[in-house]
């Protein structure tokens, strides 16, 4: 039990590790799904759009990290 | 697309076998082989069963939902390694290190009691066994996304070779893959499943990328560019004093 328990952990870990990260990356996501494809832009810039909200979100959970008291 | 996705699933494969390795050799070598090899079997079986439940059930999911939700994870799944990578290289984090986790590992074993010469060791088997269910389920997980436009053949055999190569590499130094530059590795995997998990997104949302298929690599190049920032960033806060550097 205390095995299966652990492989469980080990699995959801495999996707969030910092729940910050995770939780921002979800919601942009979804933003990509259901509001990107109706913005009034080109196609291009709305695969643009969505690359650069992807880049914006690791920087940002970057930079916070390190500004945490260790 | 065949390449990008041999190449990923490689890469990523390649990875998940050595961590999987390190945990057997050091299984292997303390507690003794019959037990952790048993161990191993026992896990590939389950993995094999795992394997055809989730064929069977992804030929009814229709493919828009499917490269969404693969993409989904696929972005949690590159971002998480992306990040940790630049957290590494910038100093901020420890390398991983696989000499260090065979010797904490084989002490670990040493210390439990009961060590068996003959019969199955229960600790032996279901530390192989859990090592290779975890790192195994990775590596499906892996195969999944990656071959998720219907390349599933193509990711396969980029996992096959993977674990084909560790296995043989294995039997031949008999000790963890220490020359394997794992922390390159995990952060060229971050940013190419990073940028797999971009597209499969944005093709379930239908947004048309430009260049198509090639997006990937102007995807992969951006990604790397702007973790090269990131770890800038890192060296750059460390160095002025105002962070602390190489946490495990």
């Amino acid at each position: 039990m205390k095995s299966v328990r652990k492989i469980f952990e080990e699995l959801i870990g495999l996707f969030i590790e910092d729940s910050s990260l995770a939780i921002g990356t979800i919601i942009w996501a979804a933003f990509a799904y259901m509001v990107i494809p109706h913005l009034p832009v080109s196609q291009a810039l709305k695969g643009v759009i969505f690359f650069v909200g992807v880049i914006v979100i690791l920087i940002e959970n970057v930079a916070r990290t390190i500004r945490k008291p260790s | 697309m065949i390449w990008p996705v041999v190449t990923a699933s490689f890469l990523a494969s390649l990875v998940e076998f050595v961590e999987a390795l390190t945990i057997i050799l050091a299984v292997g070598v303390v507690r003794g082989w019959k037990s952790a090899l048993l161990g191993v079997a026992a896990a590939v079986v389950v993995l094999t069963l795992l394997v055809v439940l989730f064929a069977k059930a992804l030929e009814r999911v229709p493919l828009h939902s499917l490269q969404v939700a693969i993409g989904v994870l696929l972005l949690l799944f590159g971002i998480r390694w992306l990040r940790k990578a630049v957290l590494r290289a910038g100093g901020y984090l420890g390398l991983h290190d696989e000499a260090k986790i065979f010797e904490k590992t084989t002490k670990k074993l040493g210390e439990e009691a009961n060590i068996k010469k003959s019969g199955t060791d229960p600790i032996a088997f279901g530390t192989s066994f859990q090592a290779v269910m975890i790192e195994g389920l990775e590596v499906i997980f892996i195969v999944i996304a990656t071959g998720a436009g219907g390349n599933w053949l193509q990711a396969s055999l980029g996992a096959a070779v993977a674990g084909l190569l560790v296995i043989l590499l294995g039997l031949i130094v008999h000790k963890p893959l220490t020359q394997i530059p794992e922390n390159s590795l995990k952060y060229a995997v971050g940013v190419i499943l990073t940028a797999f998990g971009t597209f499969w997104i944005g093709e379930g949302a239908g947004i048309k990328w430009p260049g198509s298929d090639l997006s990937l690599v102007w995807m992969v190049i951006g990604y790397l560019l702007c973790s090269f920032f990131g770890v800038w960033l890192v060296r750059n806060r460390i160095n002025s004093g105002t962070t602390a550097g190489a946490k495990s």
